[in-house]
Order: C-alpha cells, then structure tokens, then sequence
C-alpha cells in the first residue's frame, strides 16, 4: 500500500475507533468542586516542579511512602485537555502544609524536604504526572487527601480533592461525606500497591474531567484567589 | 429497605428530638432530616448513573460506563458477575455505602472538640459547615449519646457542667471563656451565618449546618472516643476554616 494511501487508512481507523468510543464517551461525569481548604500555599515554594519528594537538588527526599500519581485532564467528551496546569498540595507525613498559618506553629514537625506543592502542565495526551508521597490524614480530617486544582490559562476551572479509594476514614471525614454518593466514587482514586518494593510505593492513576464551564459552582467566589497562576517558579518542569 | 432506614434514621434523630435543642451538625447535612433522605439519595446516584444506559435496556455494559473513575464501582456492584450491572445491583451498592457511611460516622466526631472533662479551653467548636451537596454528616456524636447535644460553640454543656460540680469560680471563668468563644465565633461567620445558628434546629427539614460535627465527643455512659489525632487547635484549625470556605461559595 503506498504510504499515502497507507496514512490515509490509519487515519479513516483512528477517526473510526475514536467515533465508536465516543458513543457513549460524552458521558463522563464531572468532577465535583470540592472545598479547597485553608491550606493552599499562601507562599508558593520556588520549587514547583512535579516532584514533591525532592526540592531543587537535596539529596534528602521527604518523608513518607512515595506515590506516583498520573492521569489525564479531559473534558466531559473524554478529549484530553492540554495546556492545563494541574496542582496539587497536601501536607507532609507529619501533618503540616505547606501554608504558615499551619507551620508557624509546627515548625519542629515540619519536613522540610517536602516540596508540599507541585505543578504539572498537561501534553497534548491531557496527562500529568506527579511523585509525591502517599497522602495522610491531618487532624480534623479523618480523609488522607491530596488537593489540587486545575487552571486553564491562568484561569481556575475545578478546585477539588482527591481520597484513597476504600479508605475506611473516608466514612467519617466531613469534606468527604459532602458529596453526594457517586460523586464519591469520582474523588476516590484506587492507590495499587507497587510490587517488589523495599519499602512501600503506590500508584495512583487519576483522571480530571472538566465540567462544561468553569462556573459550575454555585456563586460568587470563583476568583476569591484572583486569577494569577503560581507567581515565578517553574511550572510543570519535569523530572522523570 | 425502607423500614430499615426509617429505623436508622429515626435512631439518629430520636436524640435530637428528645432534647429539642438544635441538631448536632453531624445529622444536620441534608442526609438525615435534610433536604434528601438516604433513600433519595441513593435512588439520585442510581438514576445519574442509568442515565447512561444508552440502549436503554435496563441494564449498564462495560461499554456504556466508559468513565475510567467508575471501574471500580461497576466491579464491586456486579455481584453476580456477568460483567454488566442492574439498578438493582447498583442500589444495593449504594445502600452499602450510604449504611457504611452512617454507621462509622456514628459517635466519631472528626470535627468534635473530644469533649468532656480534660478538654482544653480551645476555642470556638467548629461551626457546622453549610452542608456539602447531598451529604450525611458524618455525625459529630453517637446518637447513644443524646446527652451530648448541646448549642453550637458550647464549651461546656450544661449538662455536663452540671455534672462536674464546678466551683463558682470555675462557672464565671467558664462563662468567661465562653463569651470569647462566641465573640470569636461571630466574628468567624458572617451575620447570616450566626443567625442560622441561632435558629432552632430541629431534626427534620432543616437546613442543618452539614457535614462537620459540632462541639463532639461522647456523651455518657461510653468510654471517650476522642476525635483521632485530636490536636484540637489544628482540627479546629482546618475545619473552621473549611467550613467558612464552603460557606463562601
């Protein structure tokens, strides 16, 4: 087959599979807003890269059992959604965020080699990719969580959370009850154990899905934060 | 299924009844005595998802649920393995974890202040947040302990004041410490969201301030379950804080 021809096969295959997938693709739910808590950092790190286990070039990495956390961005059609910056922010393995209002007070438990903040801009494939540690519960949150929010052009478009799928204190964790019964489903992500690991490792493969527009949250408050995205900083540096 | 959850329900609400005084925010969300029953909002969840049946046949394929997130819920509702699920299985599934939800919310207050004697002065009891979308307040005391309801922000029941036999010096400084509270608590909320806790909270069909429990821990004749890894000040901390979040939006 000439390679024309050839190309234009793979293509009429491609738009084909893509179609028939589709059928019932625009059915993807949502993801639910959820509660972006007190603790977004109210001074960023410098380090913002997607690696929360290692700031800039220590060799101490933080504490905690390391997750690799992937997934895509996709809109409610099931497309990927590119150029959209994922971030994340949860405390350390000690309980403390990345926010003094929370390590003022707790500056002897903070790790410090904990980055507690990181960013990822998704690829054409709408995936981002983050290694950070297994999230943990922090008092008054029964719920290991990890928060994070999607920005498009600078723009927040879902503030949200994600839970340790089957976690038995997500029953008793008021943030997460707060959704109803299958938007529960939606912000659980299943953390496999890594096999053959010296010392425990998870997955997490998570995907996002954008509602239609950025305003599906009930009112106002939208842009409490304002618009500007992390101030300086390199966002979404990889460090595979 | 419904005497069931009649049963549930009104075991959590029985307390509240009894004592009249405002609901604990735990049962306050729209789960028990809210907007929507559990069984509305199981059957919620249950249409949601058949809405994808697209060949409307009754029944959800592998093909149909092409969200990846809901993998999970489709293998666990399929009971009896043939690689598709029925409203039924699905309500079962959800009635699973509506029940799972109530009874472990049950007597562990994740927000509670740990309650009872030895409780530090700590501040405001976290305020009932508005009430997530559909949520069951994870219950911010047992519904054994109807003893324990008390007023939003109360440090110290009266109840449970009376039983310490404080000195008259304790009670003024109590009453002391509770004015801060109040002052600090009003000045967290906005006026509208004072007033709705002023408002008397009666179990069934009101707005109750949802999800996180109020000033928790056990009422008696059980052992003390305090909230886990209670460091009061950081769970208030978080939860005050949260809950003014969700009340913003």
């Amino acid at each position: 087959m000439p390679i024309q021809q050839r190309r234009a096969f793979l293509a009429a295959m491609a738009a084909t599979f893509f179609t028939t997938k589709g059928l019932y693709a625009e059915h993807l739910l949502p993801s639910p807003w959820m509660t972006e808590g007190p603790f977004y950092p109210d001074k960023l790190p410098l380090d913002q890269d997607n690696d929360l286990l290692i700031i800039n070039d220590n060799i101490t990495p933080a504490v905690g059992e390391v997750t690799n956390l992937s997934g895509r961005v996709l809109n409610l059609d099931g497309k990927p959604v590119k150029n959209a910056t994922v971030e994340i922010w949860q405390c350390d393995a000690n309980q403390v965020y990345l926010h003094t209002s929370d390590s003022r007070s707790k500056a002897s438990q903070l790790d410090k080699n904990f980055q507690g903040f990181g960013a990822f801009e998704t690829g054409t494939d709408g995936g981002y990719r983050f290694r950070t540690i297994k999230p943990v519960a922090y008092p008054g949150r029964p719920a290991p969580h990890i928060h994070y929010k999607v920005k498009q052009n600078g723009r927040e478009v879902l503030t949200s959370q994600l839970f340790i799928r089957g976690f038995e204190n997500n029953q008793v964790d008021h943030v997460y009850l707060g959704n109803d019964l299958l938007n529960r489903e939606l912000v659980s992500g299943v953390f496999e154990k890594v096999p053959d690991t010296a010392v425990p490792q998870w997955r997490c493969q998570f995907d996002i899905v954008l509602g239609k527009t950025p305003d599906e949250r009930d009112s106002g408050q939208r842009n409490r934060r304002g618009p500007g995205g992390p101030q300086g900083g390199s966002v979404g540096r990889r460090r595979d | 299924m419904k005497l069931k959850l009649f049963a549930l329900a009104m075991t959590l609400a029985l307390p509240a009844l009894l004592f009249g005084q405002r609901g604990g925010p735990g049962f306050g969300g729209r789960g028990f005595g809210g907007q929507q029953s559990v069984e509305e909002q199981i059957n919620a969840a249950v249409q949601r998802l058949m809405s994808m049946d697209g060949n409307s046949d009754g029944v959800l394929t592998a093909a149909e649920i092409a969200d990846p997130r809901l993998r999970s819920l489709m293998d666990q509702a399929d009971t009896n393995n043939d690689d598709q699920v029925t409203k039924t299985e699905l309500t079962e599934y959800f009635t699973a974890k509506a029940e799972q939800a109530s009874t472990d919310g049950r007597g562990q207050g994740p927000m509670g202040m740990g309650g009872g004697p030895g409780m530090g002065p700590g501040g405001p009891g976290a305020p009932g947040g508005p009430g997530g979308p559909g949520g069951m307040g994870p219950g911010g005391r047992g519904p054994g302990g109807p003893m324990g309801m008390s007023k939003i922000g109360e440090i110290l029941p009266e109840f449970l004041a009376a039983e310490l036999e404080l000195t008259d010096r304790q009670k003024k400084q109590l009453d002391r410490l509770q004015a801060i509270v109040d002052k600090r608590l009003k000045e967290i909320l906005t006026d509208e969201q004072w007033e709705q806790l002023q408002r008397p909270q009666g179990p069934p069909g009101m707005h109750g301030p949802g999800g996180p429990g109020g000033p928790g821990g056990p009422g008696f004749g059980g052992p003390p379950r305090r909230p886990e890894d209670s460091s009061e000040s950081e769970s208030e901390a978080e939860s005050k804080l949260e809950s003014s979040n969700e009340t913003d939006k």
